[in-house]
């Protein structure tokens, strides 16, 4: 709302019928707050409208007001997605508002779910004749699906591919100041999955594969990649586990000491059902390696290896093959976890062996 | 009573944990206390942000200055009821005249700033709060994260909740859980996440009445949160983080018994159906506790991170270290390390902890720094319980004075 003077809202004449509610914090308030007087007037007006319940433009004007002071108060956003209902506002000016509001304040929970329930309002109107079951767009379900892509007709899958496209287009831009912003990764993750099955899901593994590739420690593109390749379409098959191992084992050998790409393969090993074991002469032909000798995940994930081996095979020489891997963590290279790794050694003490 | 396994802390007692301590900057004790006091007094006009979750903000200033051992001292009685009052005034009850279940998801204790007028004891009438009427709206709402803090507050300034309206909280729990067994803070706010989790978790212990909650779509909803690199996300499928982790465990140590148990070290007991087995393994809040256990010790860089792979930051010293002390594993951080970070965000100037070194204090950092320290059983710190993150002492209190609990 652009200002053309700098005289306050509530000094202006349409706002003459307004009775402002002050705030009433009793005589000895606990932590009150050094509000400017142009906050607690804001704010006494904000309650009246709140008080009347009015459906209005200026309603709406002021909860952009309010917002804009308090992002993080927790009634202005339902009363401005209620007067947007009311009112039949063009959602697509409110996502360009919000795009703003975003770079403003990129870490603020309410402003990416407003952009969550707004999109999920827009999806609702184009395709509200299919029989599919929907939430509603206030209930905030991550990743389950309000729609079948492959049941709406062609005119929709068309609408709903743009609005998608649309959306991770937006995310990615915001994603580029903040590679790792946890609201942003979350709300993509809502847009993928909300939709249904649809192709945007074949790009978000190059996506992901892009991303990991400007920054091999982006964690949250590691775990959005495992995301993608457990919840795509036809889920993670034994094809794309040995995939995914090549991959991860690739951004181990060009960055050994980086968590990120041991744990997805870790991970990945369990979700397609294979033992750990598995990776045990990769991990060993790390070790003749010069920078990866040092690694304390090379180490870490050999103890795991050599402790398996002796619980499963009884195995008094596993046991000492551990042992060396505790003492190695906590000595040389992950001495500030020794207490952990001694733990872990007295832990072997502990396994049935045959000599 | 929480188990004892679940607050392993250890005390600074070695020679040679406090000639590491010698090494490093002085903690600023007198200067947090300061801090606190000027901040319980008046916020600074940057809290305007953060408004409508001013009760939070007490919470952390009370709590600070209870956690340096100096609270009763620091305040007055005029305002220690004072304050009970304005907290008590924050609480939203069911009308007496006609009661409506349209205003259930309504009750429990909100922010300052919907207009209700504020309650004041009058004529012998003790001041319960405000009655959700006709003329209540739904922004005049409580929120889940206000009646966490407010239940906190109360006890911390000595009140035994004895006009806590219990029911009615219980039935806004009822409201405000998701099919998925998640939370959503209040019927203004669909944002179900882990945060609310633990606020409806401390809540229901704090009332000692966990009817309010359905606990098997509760400890369903963590253990499907529990990611591959097995710490806890926000919601199932988002990345591990820290403070999620936290909310996940300690809300799995309030509800205590099965929900505290790893399912992939259960074994069926002798006699038991595979049935029975399977309905037990559902009770059990952990996939992966020792992959939980070493996710949350390989945060500890010098402080801790909260994420995998980004920097560290004061509060993870707590909220990581609050979930590695539930879990009984608390001696197994490396203290030098997490001190020396801690040592380093207190603020020279100002008191108080910031997020960084050479950053800006704030009350939640501040606090959450302090009860870091708390758990390494710093001197002129008390000793700190990990699943509600107060000392011991309150819990204590908790237990011996408030309505609730006491026998």
């Amino acid at each position: 709302m652009a200002e053309l003077d700098d005289m306050p809202f509530y000094d202006k004449p349409e706002w003459a019928d307004v009775v402002p509610i002050p705030q009433d914090d009793g005589p000895n308030p606990l932590v009150p707050i050094a509000y400017t007087k142009e906050y607690s007037t804001t704010m006494d007006y904000f309650r009246a409208m709140c008080r009347a319940q009015e459906k209005s433009e200026r309603a709406l004007d002021l909860t952009k007001i309010v917002i804009e002071l308090s992002p993080s108060h927790y009634t202005v956003w339902y009363y401005r997605q209620q007067l947007l209902k009311e009112l039949n506002k063009d959602l697509k000016e409110e996502l360009e508002w919000l795009e703003w509001m975003v770079n403003e304040h990129p870490k603020s929970y309410q402003i990416w779910h407003h952009r969550q329930v707004i999109v999920g309002r827009i999806a609702q109107s184009f395709v509200a004749h299919t029989t599919t079951t929907t939430t509603t767009p206030t209930t905030a379900q991550s990743t389950e699906a309000a729609f079948s892509f492959d049941d709406l007709p062609q005119s929709q899958k068309t609408a709903a591919q743009d609005l998608v496209n649309s959306e991770l287009d937006f995310i990615a831009e915001s994603l580029e100041d903040d590679t790792k912003n946890y609201h942003a990764w979350s709300y993509r993750q809502w847009v993928l999955a909300h939709f249904g099955l649809g192709p945007w899901w074949v790009g978000e593994l190059a996506y992901t594969e892009e991303l990991i590739g400007k920054d091999v420690r982006n964690n949250s593109a590691w775990n959005q990649r495992y995301f993608v390749v457990t919840n795509s379409p036809g889920g993670l098959t034994e094809e794309g586990v040995q995939r995914e191992v090549q991959f991860a084992k690739s951004k181990i050998e060009q960055t050994p000491s980086n968590e990120s790409p041991w744990v997805y393969l870790t991970g990945v090993l369990r979700k397609g059902n294979h033992p750990v074991t598995e990776i045990k002469e990769f991990c060993e032909g790390l070790l003749s390696v010069p920078r990866a000798n040092f690694s304390p995940f090379v180490h870490a994930t050999l103890l795991d290896i050599y402790e398996v081996e002796a619980k499963e095979q009884r195995s008094a020489a596993s046991v000492e093959k551990a042992k060396e891997e505790a003492i190695m963590l906590a000595e040389k290279v992950d001495s500030i976890r020794s207490k952990y790794w001694n733990w872990r050694k007295t832990q072997l003490q502990k396994i049935d062996v045959v000599a | 009573m929480l188990a004892e396994p679940n607050m392993a802390t250890q005390p600074a007692t070695t020679t040679q944990d406090a000639q590491a301590n010698a090494n490093q900057p002085a903690f600023q004790r007198e200067k947090h206390i300061q801090y606190f006091k000027r901040n319980l007094q008046m916020l600074p006009e940057p809290y305007t942000s953060q408004d409508t979750f001013r009760m939070t903000l007490g919470l952390f200033a009370l709590g600070g200055l209870e956690l340096l051992g100096v609270l009763e001292e620091s305040i007055s009685e005029a305002n220690r009821t004072a304050w009970i009052e304005w907290i008590y005034s924050q609480q939203r009850v069911p009308s007496k005249d006609s009661p409506s279940e349209d205003d259930d998801a309504l009750y429990g204790f909100g922010g300052p700033s919907s207009g209700l007028a504020f309650q004041e004891n009058t004529n012998g009438q003790q001041n319960l709060g405000c009655e959700c009427d006709s003329h209540t709206t739904p922004y005049d709402t409580a929120h889940i994260t206000m009646t966490y803090t407010a239940l906190l507050s109360l006890i911390m300034l000595g009140d035994d909740l004895s006009r806590v309206a219990k029911e009615p909280i219980l039935k806004s729990l009822r409201k405000l859980q998701q099919p998925n067994g998640c939370f959503i803070p209040c019927i203004t706010d669909y944002e179900p996440d882990m945060r609310f989790v633990y606020c409806a978790s401390a809540v229901s212990y704090i009332l000692n009445d966990w009817s309010g909650v359905n606990k098997a779509a509760l400890v369903n909803f963590i253990r499907e949160s529990q990611t591959y690199e097995h710490g806890f996300a926000q919601s199932p499928r988002h990345e591990a983080h820290g403070g999620t982790t936290y909310c996940a465990i300690a809300s799995l140590g309030l509800m205590g018994g099965d929900a505290f148990v790893d399912q992939r070290t259960m074994v069926r007991k002798e006699g038991e159906t595979e049935s029975a087995f399977e309905e037990r393994r559902a009770r059990a809040g952990f996939v992966d506790l020792e992959g939980t256990r070493r996710w949350c010790l390989q945060r500890q860089t010098t402080g801790f991170q909260g994420r995998t792979n980004k920097p560290t930051d004061t509060c993870y010293s707590f909220w990581i270290g609050g979930a590695i002390a539930a879990i009984g594993s608390f001696d197994l951080v490396n203290f030098e390390c997490n001190r020396g970070f801690l040592m380093e965000t207190q603020h020279k100037t100002f008191g108080g902890f910031g997020k960084w070194v050479d950053t800006y204090p704030d009350v939640l950092h501040s606090y959450m720094g302090i009860a870091s320290l708390g758990l390494m059983g710093e001197p002129g710190v008390r000793p700190l319980e990990p699943l509600l993150n107060i000392s011991k002492r309150m819990e204590e209190r908790l237990y011996n004075d408030t309505v609730f609990w006491k026998k």
